[in-house]
């Protein structure tokens, strides 16, 4: 097992990921940039070292910097977190060739996933159902009428390098879908430098359904349960749960086996996801794999009791599964504490907190870096915390999230718990009828 | 106040992230205030908290720092922290990057520059190294050496101070 693991991130999920370390007897380095010198992340590792100024291009993004640290630190090998280096197959790449771990999956994963429309491609040879759609990339409009022709409107435009919602385009009719393919196209060379495009179709009303996939380096791969992650806004998840109100258990298991199938067909090792669209009829397609642990791994933890991030360690360093055949119990849920005022457009809400107050009680789990005093920078993404509550019953743990968010308490800072709270206690969603529009439809009536 | 608890009152103060205090304890008024916490709201500075809120009480401890910051904002690169206790009057060149410091360009070779040496803007006075790649920093002002702050072959974080410089006049 590695002895030093260096940290490649901030926030929340470098705290997380300095807790694994700690529980191990493992000694961690944290990266910061000057804009970090009094984050949690900082204070709390074993040893810290500053990598550059504010801008993340000149600190949690610059490779030389990054593997410099660890060279000086001895670091054995490199925890990426998610977001900026995690899904970078040249970053990955390096750390191979300066022989420093790295935690997550190979680098030829990470390409294979990165290129959606390869990966697609890969996992529907593999048996897997897609979305319907483009066999590859597609630049001509002629091309884009016929496939739209076959599979039918309304359809989506989407960046094979895309991510966040950057690069994707709906079209509806013949006119739009050749507007579609060359805005996508612009947005995508704007965004990730490729300009790659390809064509699915739109699936109205499908919930978006996630396996937890983790492999070792033997060949095992399993598939840890669901999460629905259908609550979004702007492309960007505001509340998960497990187990999803819309599978059977006999779906549920046809599921898992099509993500172990996709997870193998890109030999995949280490902690990923394997995304779903669940359409209304009970249909279910891939759409993408993250090659990271995700924001929203603990839901999964708190039903199995897994450590995912202590998984993801021991894997790297070539040791066996041992999270087989874990049982999920109970339900979990959590909702995601943004620094941005819901009142106001979600506009950003960086700024000192001067007192601050995370909630507690049986089945609440917070994972996050604030503290009374912290200062939010307005340079990095505005996540302040993850709020977890498990229950027994689905019933119990919405009880509990409600509480603790309403506990939730940020003076100087707005944030999004209080919302989170309204969303959760509402009738619609006590029912569990979700819906790719509900916080559309949701904002007017909490007004 | 003892002076034994005014002196832990100072200490537990100076390793606070608070940057200004008043106590009033028995007739006694206290002010603590640190003289570098106005660079390090820098980064911070222009979050102004919009007037519609109603809330924040915390908002205008921030904005009051304003005016100090625009104000003291330093115009070339002063020396900061500790560094700054025995170095009156002189500036620091920093490190421009994580790595490892280099005085000189090749082993065995003499240094790029000695303590007392007058170098001009855009010499170059050490090498840092990160990933096998060597990074020249440069003076960015006519100085004179007056102290060099780490040793060969240390490795140095992103601007930590490397070198204590008298800026010079041009002629």
């Amino acid at each position: 097992m590695f002895r030093r693991i260096l940290i490649a991130n901030r926030g929340e999920i470098a705290v997380r990921i300095i807790r694994a370390c700690r529980q191990l007897g493992i000694t961690s380095i944290a990266v910061y940039s000057t804009a970090d010198q009094d984050s949690l992340h900082t204070s709390l590792a074993d040893e810290s070292i500053c990598i550059g100024p504010p801008s993340a291009s000149e600190s949690y993004l610059h490779i030389p910097s990054i593997i410099a640290a660890a060279e000086i630190c001895d670091a054995h090998a490199i925890h990426p977190g998610y977001g900026f280096l995690s899904e970078n197959a040249k970053f990955a790449e390096i750390c191979r060739e300066c022989n420093i771990g790295f935690i997550g999956p190979t680098p030829e994963a990470i390409s294979l996933s990165g290129d959606k429309a390869a990966c697609r491609r890969r996992v529907r040879e593999a048996g897997v159902p897609v979305v319907p759609g483009s066999e590859g990339l597609v630049s001509d409009p002629e091309e884009a009428l016929a496939i739209a022709k076959e599979i039918g409107f309304p359809v989506l435009v989407k960046a094979s390098a895309g991510g966040g919602g950057k690069g994707m385009r709906t079209a509806h009719n013949d006119v739009a879908l050749k507007n579609a393919l060359s805005l996508a196209a612009a947005e995508a060379e704007a965004a990730f430098g490729n300009p790659g495009v390809y064509i699915e179709k739109f699936i109205e009303g499908a919930r978006h359904v996630e396996f937890q996939i983790m492999g070792d380096q033997h060949g095992k791969v399993v598939a840890l349960g669901e999460r629905e992650c259908t609550i979004q806004r702007r492309h960007q998840k505001l509340i998960e749960e497990t187990p999803s109100t819309g599978l059977t258990p006999a779906l549920r298991k046809k599921m898992a086996a099509a993500a172990v199938k996709a997870a193998k067909a890109i030999n995949y090792t280490n902690a990923g996801t394997a995304e779903f669209l669940l359409a209304p009829d009970g249909e279910f397609y891939f759409i993408e794999f993250n090659a990271r642990i995700q924001v929203e791994h603990p839901v999964t933890e708190e039903v199995t009791g897994a450590d995912l991030v202590v998984e993801q360690f021991r894997v790297a360093a070539g040791e066996p599964l041992e999270v087989d055949a874990l049982k999920p119990t109970g339900a979990a849920i959590e909702a995601r504490v943004y620094a941005e005022d819901p009142e106001n457009n979600f506009a950003p809400s960086p700024g000192l907190i001067s007192r601050c107050h995370l909630p507690g009680g049986p089945g609440i789990r917070v994972d996050s870096h604030l503290y009374s005093g912290y200062v939010v920078p307005r340079y990095y993404d505005s996540l302040l915390a993850k709020v977890i509550a498990r229950g027994r019953t689905r019933d119990e743990a919405i009880n509990r999230l409600v509480a603790a968010l309403d506990e939730f308490t940020t003076e100087g800072v707005r944030t999004t718990a209080k919302l989170c709270a309204r969303i959760v206690e509402s009738d619609g969603f006590r029912r569990g009828e979700l819906s790719p529009t509900f916080i559309e439809q949701f904002l007017p009536r909490a007004k | 106040m003892e002076l034994d608890k005014l002196r832990e009152l100072i200490q537990i103060f100076e390793q606070s992230k608070i940057s200004e205090m008043e106590l009033e304890d028995g007739g006694t008024r206290i002010v603590l205030k640190k003289a570098q916490a106005v660079s390090q709201v820098i980064p911070h500075a222009p979050v102004v908290s919009p007037p519609v809120y109603v809330e924040p009480p915390s908002a205008p401890r921030v904005e009051t720092a304003l005016p100090k910051v625009s104000s003291s904002a330093p115009v070339s690169e002063p020396a900061e922290g500790d560094a700054a206790d025995d170095l009156e009057g002189l500036v620091t060149i920093n490190a421009p990057m994580v790595g490892v410091f280099y005085a000189a360009p090749a082993p065995g070779e003499p240094p790029f520059v000695r303590v007392g040496d007058r170098v001009e803007a855009d010499q170059t006075v050490c090498i840092v190294e990160a990933m096998k790649l060597m990074n020249e920093v440069t003076a960015k002002f006519p100085c004179i050496i007056e102290k060099i702050l780490v040793e060969n072959a240390e490795p140095v974080e992103f601007g930590q101070p490397l070198f204590a410089v008298r800026p010079v006049e041009e002629e």
